[in-house]
């Protein structure tokens, strides 16, 4: 009996626990350049169907963690699963699966036209789909006659972006999608992600530092600092757990630096704000001991929490 | 839904027959220079056999000419293909190292059929002349096809193991010529007589040497090394 390929038999899967139902998983994920470290025990879980953003600082190992997930470099330590194969031992399978947007903007030879770049691609994707492209060409407005070294930096992340829908894959990896996009072409490409999501189901795991582009489709955060994951949550937990305090204390009150998870003070006379991670009620609660009162709570929206978190992730 | 659809890699078939078109259109500037220099040498000659005075032989320097242009033939192949560094190539859904065999099988192809092509034409024209062919055996048909083959493997396993293989190649003949022309290091005489033209050496896989036996011999022993070569190469871009 044959399997669907979405589904890996028992054997390929990797001897990672407590994996089901998730698209990508990593555990200790590692990957050392010499005696520098680029990445250092990534636990990543992505659930299927799941808008993941990767966030972090230039340099935070983004790119390269995609990377791993798709077998183009080997690990230093620890495993990959991407949907539900082993990434080291089902490299070429893995990118079967996936649609990849890399972060350069190289696509290989540049005499070849676009159209001759997307019928080579048609080979190796056997379920590439001629009409599709079509579609996402005309939306793109990406003229597939002309030379892949005549294409403008924008031209070849569209060209890019269609190459990685077009097979239909179960995954996408977007490495900076909108990067080299003008804002028009990128809110495009956002609406097309958007449809592809509806129609497929897919999941998306998409690294960016541009975070407000993201806003409207992502579910799952996680945050790479310095090549350690500092964060990863839901998008409604981050919501529970990361809030804006607006405190008024008395005179010469001195912050309390016992509350755990304070990620941001600032001091306006009396009136101090704080972003602060932890259940509210904790939060109100050791605030109120100390002597303040809190004045306001407010969530905060997705990229003032991320930036939070990254500004914790790079202090720490 | 996309669940549904199975997503696997495709055929090795498939790719081969995809690189072997794409070889092709590189290689477009060379073929047509090729028939450009070809085309003109093919009429000249017929001219010359119509006036009835040609003695067209077959050019033996072709069986030293043609395993040079397969050794350089995959530094023309691969030159774009950032092969270790992210290329386009690496993100294909098709294991490394098959990826890269596939690939070179496929240029093995050209490099035989551009000699075959060739070998035939001279030939042709010999036997048009009434001039003496590459030779009267089957197998001395096969001797340029051998050292061709021999030599594109070798070619292809330089590229494959050396990030920068021109500068390697280059280095190497430069330093070589540089030491041997200044008397600086003396090259045993034996070690290098044995590797030209002793009874494994180049030469019998070039000319022929005194027998198809001797031929078949060196040119078992010098294709296997290229295939080994090549094989132990492509370990590099091994991904398990």
């Amino acid at each position: 009996m044959t399997m669907p390929s979405s589904i890996a038999s028992p054997r390929e899967r990797d001897p990672v626990d407590g994996d089901a139902g998730l698209a990508v998983a990593t555990r200790a994920l590692s990957k050392r350049y010499g005696r520098s470290t680029a990445l250092k025990d990534i636990d990543l879980r992505v659930p299927e169907g799941a808008v993941y953003m990767l966030a972090g600082e230039n340099g935070a190992g983004k790119s390269t963690l995609l990377r791993l997930l798709l077998n183009l470099e080997r690990p230093t330590r620890g495993q990959a699963e991407v949907t539900g194969l082993a990434a080291d031992r089902h490299g070429a399978r893995v990118r079967a699966h996936v649609g990849y947007v890399p972060e350069g903007f190289d696509m290989g030879s540049r005499w070849m036209t676009v159209g001759r770049w997307f019928a080579e691609r048609a080979i190796y994707y056997p379920n590439w789909d001629a009409g599709y492209v079509a579609t996402l060409c005309r939306r793109l407005d990406i003229d597939v006659a002309r030379r892949i070294s005549h294409l403008s930096k924008g031209q070849v992340r569209r060209t890019q972006i269609v190459a990685a829908l077009a097979h239909r894959p179960p995954l996408l990896l977007l490495d900076e999608p909108s990067d080299g996009l003008d804002p028009a072409a990128r809110d495009t490409v956002l609406e097309l992600i958007s449809d592809h999501l509806s129609q497929t189901g897919c999941t998306i795991l998409a690294s960016t530092h541009l975070i407000y582009e993201l806003d409207a489709l992502v579910d799952q955060v996680g945050v790479l600092s310095h090549g350690r994951l500092t964060a990863q949550m839901p998008r409604d937990g981050l919501r529970e757990t990361l809030k804006s305090y607006r405190i008024r204390g008395p005179q010469g009150w001195e912050t309390a630096s016992d509350i755990p998870g304070v990620l941001h003070r600032a001091q306006f006379g009396r009136e101090h704000s704080w972003v602060v991670r932890g259940d509210e009620a904790d939060v109100v609660a050791h605030i109120t001991r100390s002597g303040g009162e809190v004045r306001d709570v407010a969530t905060l929206n997705l990229h003032d929490a991320v930036v939070h978190l990254m500004r914790q992730g790079a202090a720490s | 839904m996309n669940k549904k659809i199975r997503h696997e890699p495709p055929r090795a078939v498939a790719v081969f027959q995809l690189h072997l078109g794409k070889i092709g259109r590189i290689l477009r500037p060379e073929l047509i220079g090729l028939a450009l220099i070809l085309s003109p040498t093919a009429l000249m000659a017929l001219g010359l056999l119509m006036s009835r005075d040609a003695a067209l032989d077959y050019p033996q320097e072709l069986n030293f000419l043609l395993p040079v242009g397969a050794f350089l033939l995959p530094f023309r192949l691969w030159s774009k293909e950032r092969l270790f560094d992210r290329g386009d190539f690496h993100l294909m859904p098709v294991e490394r190292r098959k990826h890269i065999l596939i690939r070179v099988c496929a240029g093995a192809v050209w490099a035989l059929g551009l000699a075959a092509a060739v070998v035939l034409l001279f030939n042709l024209l010999a036997l048009a002349a009434g001039s003496p062919t590459i030779g009267t055996g089957v197998w001395q048909w096969l001797v340029p096809l051998g050292s061709v083959a021999t030599a594109y493997l070798l070619g292809s396993a330089l590229v494959v193991a050396l990030r920068h293989p021109l500068r390697w190649s280059a280095g190497l003949a430069l330093a070589f010529v540089l030491l041997t022309a200044f008397d600086l290091v003396a090259f045993p005489r034996p070690m290098t007589q044995a590797l030209v033209s002793g009874d494994l050496g180049l030469e019998p896989v070039l000319t022929g040497g005194a027998s198809s036996a001797a031929w078949a011999v060196a040119l078992l022993f010098w294709f296997g090394l290229g295939l080994t070569a090549l094989a132990l190469a492509s370990l590099r871009h091994r991904e398990a």
